[in-house]
């Protein structure tokens, strides 16, 4: 722990010394850009009307020629495009210095499995010996105390559906969302579309999934979701497609969108969560940029 | 035979107490849902001879409960039970004064079978899982070990092994009558009231070394 947080700390520092370097920079750009009309305006008089607005008896020292042709060689670059690359470099340096490190990150990743584990032991776990221990009992005592077989039996129907809740429950918590009713449900991610769309994404959906088993249909709905907002959040006003396919024993997800932006680390903790969902499915995940394109592709395999 | 159910959770009560009564001359007495009930039947006017017992219990756990009902002299053997086996807490179980631990999970027969060997101490309860938790977790202490005749140290590495009274017996070319009489003076002389106990012993006092099988 001490040292992350040396290792933190050495990578705060840096980022303020770079900035303390870059700032006087990047408002000398500012201004220049805010007042390039204005002096052009000026100059352009000067030249114009050199009688009026120019004073030729004074003498301009070196220095002052000096920061003239400066400020004249700012005036001619292309500042916009200057401006927009250096605040997306110090987005991406400020990512690297400020975000999470990788000791952080496997740290991070470290507890969340322990919580998770933790949390299947103690209540999974829990639930299933209690199911074993009805189920054996009722097996037992089944010819002499048929009575108590039957309730057994509703017992571990009533228990196993509370477990099968339960693990719905735990693994919505590695994805971070609340379980969601009717998950299963292809109208669901119907209607999901519809509300990206109501929340102002332009999405093209190809939706072919019915009759999946609830536990893949859940998952479909999960990486789309999950997907969806990464787009929202990484890529917004740029169009979406959204496809689903059933076919050859597989449910196939895509979903791409417009994407030319750094790849800074907030990307991470969305598509871990499709990857861990996808794995715990026995499918198979391709996420990342490509050719002016982001793509979260997806093979969930269905059970024969 | 008289035998406790302590465990929070009262459909595996019923379960078990489903399983254990259908042994002839089986009883199963009492029930309980935390530590300090537990501690207040076996204090009662018929105290069980066996208590199960789970680990995890709101209020006060198995652990303690365990260690308050195995310091009275004619204490009732506790066997525990528990959810996983590769579990620290089945060995604080053990330490703290446990005969054995069974898995919730076992078939009933394998239950009824750890509830008697726990009952008659003539053997460790599924040895080599015992043994095996006792040898991951346990560490030595430097607690003594007292002196043991040179039959009594064969003995002690016989138990550490897992052996019943019987395989010992065959092992040692002695009588099984025999046999009880040593390990009820190892056991004397190592303080100790089971056999349990007495591996935890061997291993704490460095008599047996973990990887060793000695």
């Amino acid at each position: 722990m001490t040292s992350l947080l040396d290792v933190r700390a050495v990578r705060v520092l840096l980022w303020a010394l770079i900035r303390v370097a870059t700032a006087p920079v990047a408002l000398v750009l500012i201004v220049v850009r805010a007042l390039r009309p204005f002096v052009a305006l000026v100059l352009l008089l000067v030249a114009l009307f050199p009688r009026t607005f120019g004073d030729q008896d004074v003498e301009v020292s070196w220095q002052e020629g000096l920061v003239c042709v400066a400020v004249m060689g700012l005036m001619l670059l292309p500042l916009r495009r200057v401006l927009a690359s250096l605040a997306a470099w110090h987005l991406r340096l400020s990512a690297r210095l400020l975000g999470p490190g990788p000791g952080e990150l496997a740290l991070a990743r470290a507890q969340e499995q322990l919580r998770i584990d933790q949390e299947l032991h103690d209540s999974i776990g829990h639930m299933l010996s209690m199911i074993v221990v009805q189920a054996g009992a009722g097996a037992h005592v089944f010819d002499h105390d048929p009575g108590f077989a039957r309730q057994a039996l509703a017992t571990i129907e009533q228990r196993g559906r509370a477990a099968l809740g339960e693990l719905d429950r735990i693994i919505s918590g590695i994805q971070g969302h609340a379980p969601l009713p009717g998950g299963d449900d292809p109208a669901a991610l119907t209607a999901l579309i519809d509300g990206a769309r109501e929340a102002g994404m332009a999405v093209t959906a190809s939706i072919e999934a019915t009759g999946l088993p609830p536990a893949i249909g859940r998952g479909v709905h999960r990486i789309v979701q999950e997907a969806l907002t990464n787009a929202a959040k990484h890529a917004p006003g740029s169009p979406v497609t959204v496809e689903v396919g059933t076919g050859s024993g597989a449910v196939t997800i895509r979903v791409v969108n417009a994407f030319d932006g750094p790849a800074f680390p907030g990307h991470g903790h969305g598509l871990a969560s499709i990857r861990d969902r996808v794995s715990l499915l026995g499918g198979t995940a391709a996420i990342g940029p490509a050719a002016g394109e982001f793509t979260v592709r997806a093979v969930l395999p269905l059970e024969s | 035979m008289r035998i406790a159910i302590v465990d929070d959770d009262p459909l595996v009560r019923i379960g078990l107490r489903a399983i254990l009564s259908s042994e002839p001359d089986w009883e199963v007495s009492a029930e309980a849902g935390d530590g300090r009930a537990a501690l207040a039947l076996t204090g009662g006017p018929l105290p069980p001879d066996v208590v199960l017992m789970d680990i995890r219990m709101p209020g006060m756990d198995g652990l303690e409960a365990t260690r308050r009902i195995t310091v009275a002299e004619d204490a009732p053997r506790v066997l525990v039970l528990t959810t996983f086996e590769v579990d620290a807490y089945v060995f604080d179980a053990l330490r703290a004064g446990a005969s054995g631990f069974v898995l919730k999970r076992v078939p009933p027969k394998e239950l009824i079978e750890a509830v008697r060997v726990v009952a008659s101490g003539e053997s460790l309860v599924f040895p080599a899982s015992t043994r095996c938790v006792i040898e991951r977790f346990a560490v030595r202490t430097g607690r003594p070990l007292p002196e043991l005749s040179e039959r009594e140290r064969d003995v002690l590495r016989s138990l550490a092994r897992g052996r019943s009274n019987a395989e010992i017996a065959g092992e040692l070319f002695l009588s099984v009558q025999t046999v009880k009489s040593h390990v009820a003076s190892v056991l004397f002389k190592l303080g100790v009231r089971d056999r349990t106990q007495a591996v935890i012993a061997a291993y704490e006092t460095g008599f047996v070394v973990a990887g060793t099988g000695r």
